[in-house]
């Protein structure tokens, strides 16, 4: 199932863009991650919105108080809060799920650039399959000419997890990109102005997020092969467009807290 | 707080595994593949490198090393000795092992030495001539190693991937790349002779003829024959299937398996066909030619034991799928297959099963 409906698709487009850009692979992924992106970019939108909303409401006066008037009585709290989500007209998933659909996405698309590179024979055998499966025959791979794909860029194999020898040890100079444009991004989409409550759970959960994702996409980058980290990096990027364009993103948050000017309300609408 | 830390700390390894496991062959795996040498049969199935016995497939040992995140352990590469027995084999984890084959790494370690210099994966074995270890990597290289691991001069960097066997008429070593070519050097001074760019990537080697020739097949469906002096074809014929082992040569006849379940006989001469069976199933393996006997196996797992003369064949359908190339052990013929119920089954000569080996715990 996870195979017919993501990962064979995913590889045949990834093969057909392959052509498209005279079998330079690397060109591949790039395009690759710029249609899936244009592809999720209403997903996007929509967390962007859901996420913008439920800021704005957390900050709000009203839930402030009932924070505070609540404090001991966890049940009342959560019902007082489903209460404004409702009549505000925001769901407190609406911004996570987009997120979870484009997960498989991410998955899918590793796992396509794993088998379009294919590494051995018998990774071979595979991706022979699924050229020959349904979306193969309709965007007319042809397998024959392909293979071997071309996964040389600059100094990376992109089927193999990159390393620069710096003074005797082995540095993964895109993992470290991934995770600066994973943490600038994620900076971006916080609130300008952090909660005034200092037990605010989805802040500090943000905050943690802008810490830990960084951290876990620099781990994923590190270790899997470079295809990988280079569709993290260009992802990123095209992520921080996308929140400039819609004027989502907070480039306050960039800068140190002591340079930062004191506003009163939440990031740029 | 600390409950929804706890779970994000949870949910992340289970991202990671997603990430790295959850589609076939994601994981880098391929086909195994047997070395016999005496009594003993060396089989090379991913994380574990086997020796059986042959005479009731006896477990006698098992080598295996660590993975770590970047480098992960298997063995499909086929085990080669050397005269001084040796056993070389390349690994997934980039490491060319010299074992100690009379060693049983469990009581003691059996690691003669290792060659970690490559960047890649070893996927075709070695070829050992001129008291030299002939050495294709994926990393587009060709090591020249002596009996100690010790590195001869500067590696030939080839167009793409090396993934199968060198071979040697002596004088020169020739073998393939992924990338449609075919190289020649000098078997002393490693220098280029010449090299032969041909139609199609080339996943399996070459045989090489008794008179000079070499013997390819592509993965564009094309088999062409080279001459040994310069690399110049002296015929090609092209199938419709692709090719992905190397053809088998014998008595003037050439045994090619495509992937569209065709096995071609042809006469070696000039290419012209001699005979055409059609199995159940795509034949990736290079077909075992004996004297009045053609054995090979299929994609659906299914062995064939074809007459060579009437093309009459004796099947045994097996759990898994057949990729690997079935090797003569004395009266007995063995196949690994892939997936399959068991690592390693013995045959005689007529198809019916003698043992079977699944490893000891």
């Amino acid at each position: 199932m996870w195979e017919t409906i993501i990962v064979t698709p995913l590889t045949n487009l990834l093969l057909w863009v392959n052509t498209l850009v005279g079998g330079h692979f690397w060109i591949a992924i790039i395009l690759f991650t710029i249609l899936i992106r244009l592809a999720t970019h209403p997903l996007m939108a929509k967390q962007m919105k859901s996420t913008a909303a439920l800021q704005e409401m957390q900050q709000s006066k009203k839930w402030q108080e009932i924070q505070t008037k609540h404090k001991g009585n966890k049940e009342q709290l959560a019902q007082e809060q489903m209460k404004m989500y409702k009549e505000a007209g925001v769901s407190p998933f609406g911004s996570c799920l987009p997120t979870l659909i484009q997960l498989p996405i991410i998955f899918g698309l590793y796992q396509s650039v794993m088998r379009a590179l294919s590494a051995t024979p018998l990774q071979l055998t595979y991706l022979v399959k699924s050229a020959g499966t349904f979306t193969g025959e309709l965007l007319n791979i042809n397998i024959t000419e392909m293979i071997p794909l071309n996964s040389n860029f600059l100094w990376m194999n992109l089927g193999q997890p990159e390393r620069v020898t710096i003074f005797g040890f082995g540095v993964s100079i895109l993992a470290i990109i991934v995770a600066i444009t994973t943490y600038i991004q994620s900076k971006l989409t916080m609130p300008a102005t952090p909660s005034a409550n200092p037990t605010d759970q989805s802040a500090q959960m943000g905050k943690m997020m802008s810490l830990y994702m960084p951290l876990m996409l620099l781990y994923f980058a590190w270790n899997y092969a470079s295809g990988l980290a280079l569709y993290f990096i260009v992802s990123n990027v095209l992520g921080i467009v996308q929140y400039a364009l819609l004027g989502k993103a907070n480039w306050k948050n960039l800068l140190p807290k002591s340079l930062q000017p004191v506003t009163k309300t939440g990031g740029k609408k | 707080m600390k409950k929804k830390l706890l779970v994000f700390v949870l949910v992340l390894p289970m991202l990671a595994i997603l990430l790295s496991g959850c589609a076939e062959g994601l994981q880098a795996a391929s086909w195994p593949s047997i070395t016999v040498e005496g009594e003993y049969a060396y089989v090379a199935a991913g994380p574990q490198l086997y020796a059986v016995e042959l005479d009731d497939g006896d477990d006698i040992w098992q080598f295996s090393q660590k993975s770590t995140m970047q480098n992960q352990f298997a063995i499909f590469a086929t085990p080669i000795l050397t005269p001084d027995g040796q056993l070389i084999v390349g690994a997934y984890d980039k490491v060319l092992y010299s074992l100690d084959p009379t060693v049983d790494p469990e009581q003691e370690d059996n690691i003669n030495w290792s060659f970690p210099d490559a960047k890649d994966r070893w996927i075709g074995s070695v070829l050992v001539a001129n008291d030299r270890i002939y050495a294709p990597n994926a990393d587009h290289k060709l090591y020249i190693l002596n009996f100690d691991g010790e590195l001869q001069g500067e590696p030939f960097e080839a167009d793409n991937a090396l993934w199968t066997a060198p071979v040697t008429d002596g004088e020169k070593i020739y073998f393939t790349s992924l990338g449609s070519t075919v190289y020649a050097l000098d078997a002393i001074s490693a220098e280029k002779v010449w090299e032969q760019k041909i139609d199609g990537a080339i996943l399996g080697g070459i045989a090489l003829g008794p008179d000079g020739v070499l013997y390819i097949g592509t993965f564009s469906g094309m088999v062409t024959a080279l001459n040994t002096s310069n690399g110049k074809p002296f015929w090609e014929k092209q199938f419709p299937g692709q090719i992905w082992s190397t053809p088998a040569l014998s008595d003037g006849t050439l045994y090619v398996g495509t992937s569209d379940g065709h096995v071609y006989a042809l006469n070696a001469e000039d290419g012209s066909e001699i005979s055409d069976f059609m199995a159940d199933s795509a034949v990736l393996g290079t077909p075992l030619v004996l004297e009045n006997k053609i054995i090979f196996g299929t994609e659906l797992g299914t062995l064939y034991f074809l007459d060579r003369e009437t093309l009459e064949d004796n099947r045994e359908i097996l759990a898994g799928k057949l990729y690997g190339t079935p090797v003569l052990a004395g009266e007995r013929i063995l196949v690994a297959p892939v997936k399959g119920d068991y690592i390693l089954l013995a045959y005689d000569l007529d198809g019916k099963q003698d043992w079977t080996f699944t490893p000891d715990k």
